[in-house]
């Protein structure tokens, strides 16, 4: 009930494989390499059902991958170009990965153990959560200055505008940011001794999965 | 240890504040300007110090990441911008000066960290990655600016006393 | 039953840097078990208090605290906050800003977490306050995804699964719907019949009235009454506060007794012969302004889906110029939707909407600006000039369509006169929302469209909000009343009634609410009032028909 979605692993030992395999396709030289890297990335992706998360990723990464294309091709060569597309893609595969299958706030409890800060962690996980609060907040900005006929249409000539959306948008956050202090403190978020919770003990499955990320690290030298 | 727990409160809004903002986009023609990230570090940097400040670009740039909306150049160019900026105020309490720290940390020693240590990673030859100097820190000017504006907008309207000195910990 | 008891001996709080004391000299001692229902006008210091019980105030704002306040044995002034919560849980206005983790479970168990329970008994604690709450069906779901009502709940079951002895909420109701109100009161009857203490501040009191073992009454930080209910609303100490509306009646009539319910009421407005006819013309304006006339506004079948969740399915609804509409439906039935459909903000993706003679697909939204005024749920997020003036002329400026004269007189009934130079961020709640809805109409639009325009605000206010729609569709206007508050949209001249993003009914209110199958379909209640016409009139037929009977 209390460790949501990631059965199995722990949340460090899914860090590690992640970190693990980013290792991996960043030391990949050989396209022969980095091609069999992806079909492996693309049968986890298959299996897991992220298939339409990743097509989301990929074109949100697109500006960033022809930018990167563009560079590379101009000042190396085409073929260097698309070694460090596929290098991006794949990156950003695994960890989408990691971070599909790991609820954030098991991944802050298992950077926490790793020596983050705890109230960071806190954050990391929490703002995750606002994202869509603080999303809709804005839309309601947008609306309520349209409405009065204020342009904000997300072009050069609504720069000018941009106070019009963003004040009213940051005093609503600060807001939140009173309110949600309110609420932490008076469930007991101040309090030292916290019971950590979604926490397992390390399994056979985690050696497993440890000794696997170092496998991956050490393939990185050779391929 | 002693936690501020306001301050916890803040920095969890104000990142995924930026994350939001992440959306916002200027089209200049050229290339689209995201000022929503070097907004968030100088409104950080005045609001909660440094150590928040690199926090908070941290966090977004791990949830943007994280959801595939950025890249993983944004971690140095944010964190260092976050960081000059949190240290311009607490050293001059100048909006100013806190501004020129972000743009000058993210868009000139971010981009060129961003090329030194990340852009090797991807690809065999590091120098071009240089030209990101130029999105960087047009995106950080904008950015920058944009935050000035707010900033002595919302002071003006008299909201945030913390805006015109204190940081929050010690906002009444 | 818990043995901790609230005891406040000449209590005074002022936030830091105020001038003001925002608690002055309150002596109150309420016993464990009570249920006490706070009220007062707007910045009264309700709210205030409230923070007091669990340290909040002074521990987290600052400021200064004299006098004592003790919860059982400790006395506020020296625990913190983080001790306090073990015997204090709170709830507080906007649910949004309480709901931080990843799941309802995780969520609801974050407080005990902070006790250092063990898991175990964490897991316990989670699925007590899951069923006692019902939102056993979300567990695994994130609090976001949730509906303003069931998040609502989610922040109850947060703040009880710490067990505290003593539940603060601050006005809990705002945006929910009848069936949401009905099912907290009846949460919050449940844990007082296990024991614990209940304060409750909220401006709807409608059924708490009946639920309260006690209520007291705040001016300007200080305690003006305390009693049973039934006994402060009697005083002269509630004059001013937007009280339910037969506890009006009763104080109007001068009935030597306050009705709770329709159940009470009935045998005092018979033994007081009040007429019927007398009473009708308080359930709804029988003159039918505008219907027939021109239609200012032309929904036809309309479709909008919003992010894939379809919100309109099929709405068709007309306004005619100079009539007062008063959409009405649960959380969630398309009411805010159908509003941003009226100036283009959203566009049919089937049927269409025509506002003046304009199909919304072909005009844009700073063109049906100028004749439409929204005005917002949350209107304090549009706010960012440095004085009301300008923020009120910000819209009118950018649509070319500043009429001074007319915004003197806007400034007036929204009684904004005195705060026109002020920094709208300095403003209480109440009078940020004023200062928002006479934005919405800055413009002089033809058609005045307002989302929940009462929300938060007191008897005074509401009085001149109905008195200012009155003057708007005298003057040829129309108007568009989205609320989920049956008394306020009894001052419409029609309801409809959505559910499902549909209308399911639609007339002369008392027509709406004699439609029992729509009242249920829509979630709505009728109000009291038409409640207790209609037991009087069914005790009057019954009275002719024993006349009749005795007669022969
Ligand atoms: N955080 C704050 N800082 C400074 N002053 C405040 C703060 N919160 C409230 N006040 C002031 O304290 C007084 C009491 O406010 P409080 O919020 O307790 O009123 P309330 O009765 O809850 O009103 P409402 O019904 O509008 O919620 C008001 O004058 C208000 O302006
Ligand atoms: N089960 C659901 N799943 C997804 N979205 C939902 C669901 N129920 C309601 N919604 C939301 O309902 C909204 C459409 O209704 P709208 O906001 O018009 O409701 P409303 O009648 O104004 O409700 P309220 O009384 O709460 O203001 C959308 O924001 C939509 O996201
Ligand atoms: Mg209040
Ligand atoms: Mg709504």
């Amino acid at each position: 009930m209390l460790s949501t979605r990631s059965d199995g692993l722990r949340p460090e030992t899914r860090l590690a494989l992640a970190v693990g395999a980013g290792a991996l396709v960043l030391g990949t030289g050989l396209p022969v390499a980095l091609a069999v890297e992806a079909a492996a990335v693309a049968v986890v992706i298959v299996a897991l059902r992220l298939f339409r998360a990743w097509l989301q990723q990929l074109r949100l990464l697109l500006p960033m991958l022809a930018l990167l294309a563009l560079i590379t091709w101009l000042t190396i060569d085409p073929a260097e170009a698309g070694v460090a597309v596929a290098r991006l893609v794949l990156l950003s595969a695994v960890f989408l990965v990691l971070f599909q299958t790991t609820a954030p706030e098991d991944l802050g409890d298992g950077l926490t153990r790793l020596g983050l800060p705890r109230h960071l962690a806190f954050i990391l996980t929490s703002a995750i959560q606002f994202v869509p609060v603080l999303q809709h907040a804005a839309s309601d900005v947008v609306d309520a200055q349209r409405s009065r006929g204020i342009r904000l249409e997300g072009d050069l000539a609504s720069v000018r505008n941009y106070p019009a959306l963003l004040v009213p948008l940051i005093v609503h956050a600060f807001k939140l940011a009173d309110d949600l202090a309110e609420a932490l403190e008076s469930r007991g978020y101040s309090r030292a001794a916290r019971t950590p919770l979604g926490n397992r003990k390390f399994s056979v499955l985690d050696y497993f999965g440890l000794a696997g990320a170092a496998g991956l690290v050490v393939l990185a030298f050779f391929v | 240890m002693q936690v501020n727990t306001r301050k916890v409160a803040y920095a969890i809004v104000l990142a995924a504040l930026g994350v939001v903002l992440g959306f916002v986009s200027i089209p200049t023609g050229l290339a689209k300007l995201n000022p929503g990230q070097a907004m968030i570090n100088v409104l950080s940097a005045v609001l909660l110090g440094p150590w928040y400040a690199v926090g908070i670009a941290f966090v977004i740039s791990l949830i943007r990441n994280a959801m595939g909306w950025g890249t993983l150049l944004a971690f140095p160019g944010s964190m260092i911008g976050a960081l000059l900026a949190g240290l311009a105020w607490q050293w001059t309490r100048n909006l100013i000066l806190t501004a020129a720290g972000e743009v000058i940390g993210t868009g000139i020693l971010g981009a060129v960290v961003g090329a030194a240590i990340v852009a090797p990673m991807l690809m065999a030859r590091p120098t071009a990655l240089t030209a990101l100097i130029i999105p960087f820190l047009l995106s950080s000017l904008a950015g920058a600016a944009i935050a000035v504006v707010v900033l002595f907008a919302l002071r003006q309207a008299g909201y945030a006393t913390a805006l015109t000195g204190e940081t929050a910990s010690e906002r009444p | 039953m818990n043995d901790v008891g609230i005891v406040a001996d000449g209590l005074g709080y002022r936030y830091p840097g105020a001038s003001q004391w925002a608690l002055s000299d309150v002596s109150v001692t309420i016993a464990p078990g009570e249920y006490v229902l706070l009220a007062g006008w707007s910045g009264s210091g309700k709210s205030t208090l409230l923070r007091t019980f669990n340290g909040l105030a002074p521990h987290f704002y600052g400021g200064e605290m004299v006098g004592r306040l003790s919860i059982g044995d400790w006395d506020v002034a020296m625990t913190p906050t983080s001790r306090l919560v073990e015997r204090v849980g709170a709830v507080f206005q906007n649910p949004a800003a309480q709901l931080f983790s990843s799941s309802v479970a995780r969520e609801i168990a974050f407080g005990p977490a902070s006790l250092g329970l063990s898991v175990s008994v964490i897991e316990e604690r989670v699925r007590w306050a899951a069923e006692v709450t019902g939102v056993m069906p979300w567990l695994e779901r994130p609090p976001h995804a949730l509906s303003g009502g069931q998040q609502q709940r989610v922040a109850v079951a947060s703040a009880l699964a710490m067990r505290p002895a003593i539940l603060v909420l601050d006005e809990p109701f705002a945006h929910l719907d009848a069936d949401g109100i009905d099912d907290l009161c009846a949460v919050l009857r449940e844990i007082h019949g296990t024991g614990t203490t209940i304060v409750i501040a909220e401006h709807h009191m409608g059924r708490l009235v009946a639920d309260a073992t006690r209520m007291l009454v705040m001016q300007h930080g200080a305690l003006v009454a305390d009693g049973p209910p039934r006994d402060v609303l009697a005083g002269a100490a509630v004059n001013g506060l937007n009280l339910p509306p037969l506890v009006r009646l009763a104080r109007e009539q001068g009935w030597n007794s306050i009705p709770l319910t329709v159940d009470e009421a009935v045998p005092l407005a018979r033994s007081s012969g009040i007429a019927l006819s007398g009473l009708k013309p308080c359930l709804s304006v029988m003159t039918s302004n505008g219907h027939g006339s021109a239609s200012v506004v032309l929904a036809e079948d309309v479709f909008h889906n919003l992010d894939g969740w379809p919100a309109l399915k099929g709405l068709s609804l007309t306004v005619g110029a100079g009539e007062r509409v008063a959409v009405l439906g649960r959380n969630g039935s398309g009411k805010t939707t159908f509003l941003k459909h009226l100036n283009g903000l959203l566009k049919p993706d089937r049927g269409r909407v025509v506002v003046l003679g304009q199909d919304t697909r072909r005009a844009r939204v700073s063109e049906l600006a100028r004749r439409v005024g929204l005005g917002f749920q949350d209107p304090t997020k549009q706010l960012f000039r440095p004085t009301v003036r300008r923020e009120v002329e910000t819209g009118p400026r950018a649509l070319g369509a500043l009429d001074v004269a007319w915004l003197d007189q806007l400034y007036e009934w929204m009684g904004l006169v005195p705060l026109l130079e002020r920094s709208p961020y300095r403003l209480s709640e109440g009078e940020r929302r004023r200062v928002a809805l006479a934005a919405a109409l800055a413009a002089r639009p033809a058609i005045a469209a307002l989302d929940e325009p009462a929300l938060g605000q007191d008897g005074r206010y509401r009085q001149s909000l109905v008195e200012l729609l009155d003057s708007l569709v005298s003057a040829g206007d129309a108007v568009v009343l989205v609320t989920h508050d049956l008394d306020l949209a009894s001052a419409a001249d029609r309801w409809v009634a959505l559910a499902d993003g549909r209308a399911v009914a639609e007339g002369a209110p008392d027509t709406v609410m004699r439609n029992t199958q729509a009242m249920a379909d829509a979630g709505l209640r009728p109000t009291d009032l038409f409640e207790l016409v209609r037991r009087l009139e069914a005790a009057e037929t019954a009275d002719g028909a024993a006349r009749t009977m005795g007669g022969a």
